[in-house]
């Protein structure tokens, strides 16, 4: 299982906060937390799930990291329908999406904005993630980067040897600063149909 | 008769809402303290602790951008507070945190156990001990800084235990992936550092690195033989032969111009 043991027991210390003061948020949380671990441990052994399978998970993660930050993080979903029964590797997006929230929300006290945008071009699955954070710049290694931080860049390199395993030429995952900035994450994977789709 | 009853004076910082939340909730069932701010970056902690000087703050190790330990390391040392550390996740920090006897939270915790964090935070802050507080808390963020202070005594996890070590009764070092191997007499112990950092950290003259792999404890040696091309090797006292490589050797051959 991919997820990441600081997202797991912060969510917990959430609830537990939760329990004293608004009821029935905890039971949501605990409920969408519950559901989200039993999506990651079913799809464990599948390396590829339909598009649509990866977004019921990712929407779980989303509420959750909602609930824990409240007004500061919006997240925009834009999926084209034809990509719902696409095949994507199990897990791909939700580490990519929990790095842009780190990113996004880090310089501000509202308004961090994740863009989630699916979309087939040719033969091909595109899958882009952006944020509206501080930009690469950010990211920088230095020398005194707190070990918690290199972590997060951790998650993106496994991000990179999965596709390049499952795809190998035909992959391509990218970082690319945006104008405005921030950063997209922009994954290309051959578009193909999942196999519990057809 | 007894003291006078004191408030402490509490900061909150952590980057979540409801984290920040359940602790300033439970604080409420403490008279005695007084939640003076919240924060939800270490910008804003830093500021508010030179600021506010709190008597006791409670510290979310992983922020985004400056996180825990970097808020601390931007303080000077006579304005640090009591420090009760907050983390979800890091086993690095946390078995510093206990070698240095400070106290920290994990979360998801216990209701009961802030409880105990602020028993342990009023006995310090009665007892006046601030300045050996103070001490640990530095003692902890050098340890953490990479490429931090000299060791005087090293904490390596073994098979569940925690085993102390004496830099000097290191015999040799050999790099082994991301991790250095500490001989000790007829043990060994991993260690996640780098050559170059466990160099820095062994800064004296009795330790010598004597190939890219290898560093050894002079007193350790019991021969010096040359090889061809250069190359050397050395034999220690228990028969470990180390070999010694060319780019290292000068260093070697001052340090045996200097004996008598």
């Amino acid at each position: 299982m991919q997820l990441n043991p600081h997202f797991l027991f912060n969510t917990l210390n959430a609830i537990s906060s939760l329990m004293l003061k608004d009821v029935n948020s905890a039971n949501r949380m605990i409920a969408r937390l519950g559901e989200l671990l039993r999506l990651a441990l079913e799809i464990n052994h599948d390396q590829e799930v339909p598009l649509q399978r990866e977004l019921e998970f990712l929407r779980r993660y989303i509420e959750i990291e909602q609930i824990r930050f409240g007004d500061l993080l919006e997240v925009r979903l834009d999926v084209e329908p034809a990509t719902l029964d696409a095949a994507v590797p199990n897990l791909i997006l939700q580490p990519v999406v929990e790095n842009a929230v780190r990113h996004a929300i880090e310089p501000k006290t509202t308004g961090g904005l994740i863009e989630l945008r699916c979309l087939r071009s040719n033969g091909s699955l595109l899958l882009q993630v952006s944020d509206n954070g501080l930009g690469l710049n950010s990211w920088k290694t230095n020398e005194d980067e707190p070990s918690s931080q290199t972590r997060e860049r951790v998650g993106l390199g496994n991000t990179r040897q999965r596709l390049q395993k499952l795809y190998g030429d035909q992959q391509s995952f990218e970082l690319v600063e945006n104008s405005s900035g921030g950063v997209t994450a922009s994954i290309i994977i051959p578009f193909r149909l999942a196999q519990a789709a057809v | 008769m007894k003291n006078a009853p004191m408030t402490l004076r509490a900061l909150i910082v952590d980057d979540e809402q409801p984290a920040r939340d359940l602790i300033a909730i439970l604080l409420r069932d403490e008279p005695d303290v007084q939640v003076v701010g919240e924060c939800s970056n270490g910008r804003d902690a830093v500021a508010a602790i030179q600021r506010l000087s709190p008597d006791l703050v409670f510290l979310d190790v992983q922020m985004p951008g400056l996180d825990g330990f970097g808020v601390l390391a931007k303080l000077p040392a006579e304005r640090l507070p009591l420090v009760v550390f907050v983390t979800a996740f890091d086993q690095h920090a946390i078995r510093a945190f206990e070698v240095h006897a400070l106290d920290y939270l994990l979360k998801p915790f216990e209701y009961d156990r802030l409880r105990q964090a602020v028993r342990r935070a009023r006995t310090e802050l009665a007892r006046g001990s601030s300045a050996a507080c103070q001490a640990r808390l530095l003692t902890l963020l050098e340890e953490l800084r990479p490429g931090g202070q000299s060791w005087n005594r090293l904490a390596v996890r073994d098979a569940g235990r925690i085993v102390f070590i004496q830099p000097d009764e290191i015999d040799w070092i050999e790099a082994e992936g991301n991790y250095v191997r500490l001989h000790v007499g007829r043990n060994s112990h991993l260690l996640r550092e780098t050559m170059s950092s466990t160099e820095a950290r062994l800064a004296s003259k009795r330790f010598l690195r004597v190939s890219r792999s290898t560093i050894v404890n002079l007193e350790r040696v019991k021969e010096w033989q040359p090889l061809f091309h250069g190359d050397s090797v050395l034999i220690l006292r228990d028969g470990t032969r180390l070999t010694v490589s060319r780019v290292y050797r000068e260093t070697l051959d001052r340090l045996v111009g200097q004996l008598p």
